[in-house]
């Protein structure tokens, strides 16, 4: 089992793209850690009020509001504002990366990205936590 | 009275003869001198109420100037200034016509309506005005006048008209801008010899006023224009940064389908399930079919932008075409009802029956996308002596009024909060309105929000001719 050691380790996803979504929960799960799903930045919300999450994967275009504003929701709210926020985007525009790394995101990744690039840029961050 | 003759001081009675006479001489040249003086100042007087009148002209000018807000109202108000203050019978500015130009009529002011009742203006379309005082200045472009215009041989060409209105004189000032005649300031008297050097220099100062004028209101009409259009530079610029971010999101999203689900694949084989790998299979699968089908209407739009798709008409039954269209939407949307709504025998029409085809199913597909499942859409085919009609009804979502008028264009989504989770690049209806309209026909839509929208699109029907015709070519 490569990430057993992973087990206690939770990663929430919100991707409103089904495939994105269950791509990178997949080597997630694979690789050890629990993980949790959402299709928009609301429902992501509520997951991280209702369970001890380690890491957040947000997607920036989603229905309604939109992953810049799950991230600032997050940054403001004191009991989650310490867990790291990595954002995977489609969008490549270096504003839009620096709007959000100024607003506290840990990574930037952006799509296409292959399963070692989710494995390898949440591993990392998790250790820096550490 | 005593009187000082010679430095002498004499009573009348005392008077010799010869000096009574010497005297009375003297007294008849003092009187004349006296006529003379009076005369002068009269004369200095009328050139004094002259120069005031004309200050009072141009006075006015003046104020006409400031307040005028287009060049019509500012020649119409100089006109009358001459008119009413100068007492000119007819003063006219006449400009330069050019194709594209809205001025095609001149703008004049006479004094009396006998001549031209109910009338300020004066028709220079008229043929009368084609040979004219204004048609010389603006040829020669320089000022002309006429002192005489009965006797004066130059003024041949327009006297007769001139004479029949009686007048006299006449003095036309070029209007001048960029070292370009533009127009002329024609100003007419009942009296010859009506304008000497004075009233020249006068009218000359006005005409440059109203050229001055003019200018001044046209570039500010024209500095209004770049305004205008350096808005819609600006929205085009933004609308393009929009389709950049659009373009690149709706590729970038299937191709992380493809190459997450591929390294998946590849580097966890033995981890996963083989109903797994089919799953991820399939939807590799899709993504490229959704990659494929944006590249194609990125390669149309950019085609029909360019003026470069070629159509392959040819005389069509759209009754089939539309039959095959409704089948394979129900497939699509297995929910939702379908209905056709036809209304008698279609006949057919000369068109690309593939990229008919296209709009069909791109119109179909928005119906279904936009609407909830289990609604009806109804399909409705109808047709007149040079059209079918053809359009789509759905029960979904609608759109909002403010964005009706923009659904057409490329790239243009409705509000996000309305369309979350439904894919699209927002190419699909320009793509529509682009082949219908190199169709000959029309694209609209009619829509209310919350209640559904309409589509309509209409197609040129073939005469028999033009049946015959390409049945002959083929």
């Amino acid at each position: 089992m490569p990430g057993k050691r992973n087990l206690q380790q939770v990663v929430l996803v919100v991707e409103d793209e089904v495939d994105v979504r269950k791509f990178a929960s997949k080597v997630l799960e694979i690789e050890g850690y629990t993980v949790l799903q959402a299709g928009n930045a609301e429902d992501g919300l509520d997951l991280l009020k209702q369970h001890n999450v380690n890491l957040v994967l947000v997607d920036l275009r989603l229905p309604v509001n939109s992953g810049l504003w799950l991230l600032g929701e997050i940054k403001r709210t004191k009991e989650i504002s310490s867990i790291p926020v990595v954002v995977l985007t489609a969008s490549a525009e270096a504003s839009q990366r620096e709007k959000a790394l100024g607003m506290g995101a840990t990574d930037y990744l952006v799509k296409p990205i292959s399963a070692a690039g989710i494995r390898k840029a949440v591993a990392r961050v998790l250790r820096l936590k550490k | 009275m005593p009187k000082m003759i010679n430095g002498v001081q004499k009573s009348w009675d005392k008077l010799e003869p010869d000096q009574l006479k010497l005297y009375a001489k003297e007294l008849a040249e003092l009187h004349i001198n006296e006529q003379r003086i009076l005369l002068e100042l009269e004369e200095k007087n009328e050139v004094l109420e002259h120069r005031i009148r004309d200050l009072e002209t141009l006075l006015e000018i003046d104020k006409v100037l400031v307040r005028a807000l287009n060049e019509i109202e500012l020649a119409r108000s100089i006109c009358r200034t001459l008119v009413d203050i100068e007492g000119y019978q007819l003063a006219a500015v006449r400009f330069v016509l050019t194709k594209d130009e809205e001025n095609a009529q001149p703008i004049g002011q006479n004094k009396h309506e006998v001549r031209y009742p109910n009338s300020d203006d004066i028709r220079w379309a008229d043929a009368q005005y084609i040979h004219s005082p204004t048609t010389v200045t603006i040829n020669t472009g320089k000022p002309y006048v006429v002192q005489n215009i009965l006797i004066d041989p130059s003024a041949s060409l327009w006297s007769d008209e001139a004479i029949r209105n009686g007048y006299g004189s006449v003095f036309s000032i070029p209007l001048v801008a960029d070292h370009k005649t533009y127009g002329a300031l024609a100003v007419y008297a009942l009296e010859g010899d009506a304008f000497d050097n004075e009233k020249m220099k006068l009218l000359t100062q006005v005409a440059g006023d109203l050229s001055f004028g003019i200018i001044n209101l046209r570039s500010r009409v024209e500095r209004n224009r770049l305004e205008k259009k350096m808005v819609e530079y600006e929205e085009l610029d933004k609308l393009k940064t929009n389709l950049l971010s659009t373009v690149s999101h709706e590729l970038r999203t299937p191709l992380a389908t493809i190459k997450g689900y591929g390294t998946l694949l590849l580097d966890y084989d033995r981890r996963l399930k083989r109903s797994e790998k089919l799953e991820y299979l399939t939807s590799m699968v899709s993504a490229t079919d959704r990659l494929t089908e944006l590249v194609d209407h990125l390669l149309d739009m950019s085609r029909l932008e360019a003026g470069l798709l070629k159509l392959q008409k040819r005389p069509s039954s759209i009754s089939k075409l539309v039959r095959e269209a409704i089948a394979e939407a129900r497939l699509r949307a297995k929910t939702h009802n379908i209905i056709w709504d036809k209304n008698g025998r279609l006949p057919k029409v000369n068109i690309d029956g593939r990229r008919i085809r296209q709009v069909l199913d791109n119109i179909l597909d928005n119906a279904t996308k936009y609407s909830g499942e289990r609604t009806t859409v109804i399909v409705k085919t109808r047709v007149n002596k040079s059209e079918i009609h053809i359009s789509t009804s759905d029960q979904g979502i609608g759109i909002p009024a403010e964005d009706l008028k923009r659904v057409f264009n490329r790239m243009y989504r409705v509000e996000q909060r309305l369309t979350a989770g439904i894919r699209g690049a927002g190419l699909g209806l320009a793509i529509c309105k682009g082949l219908v309209e190199a169709h000959g026909g029309r694209i609209w839509v009619e829509s209310e929000q919350g209640k559904g929208s309409d589509f309509y699109f209409t197609l040129p029907v073939l005469t028999i001719n033009q049946v015959n015709d390409n049945a002959w070519k083929t």
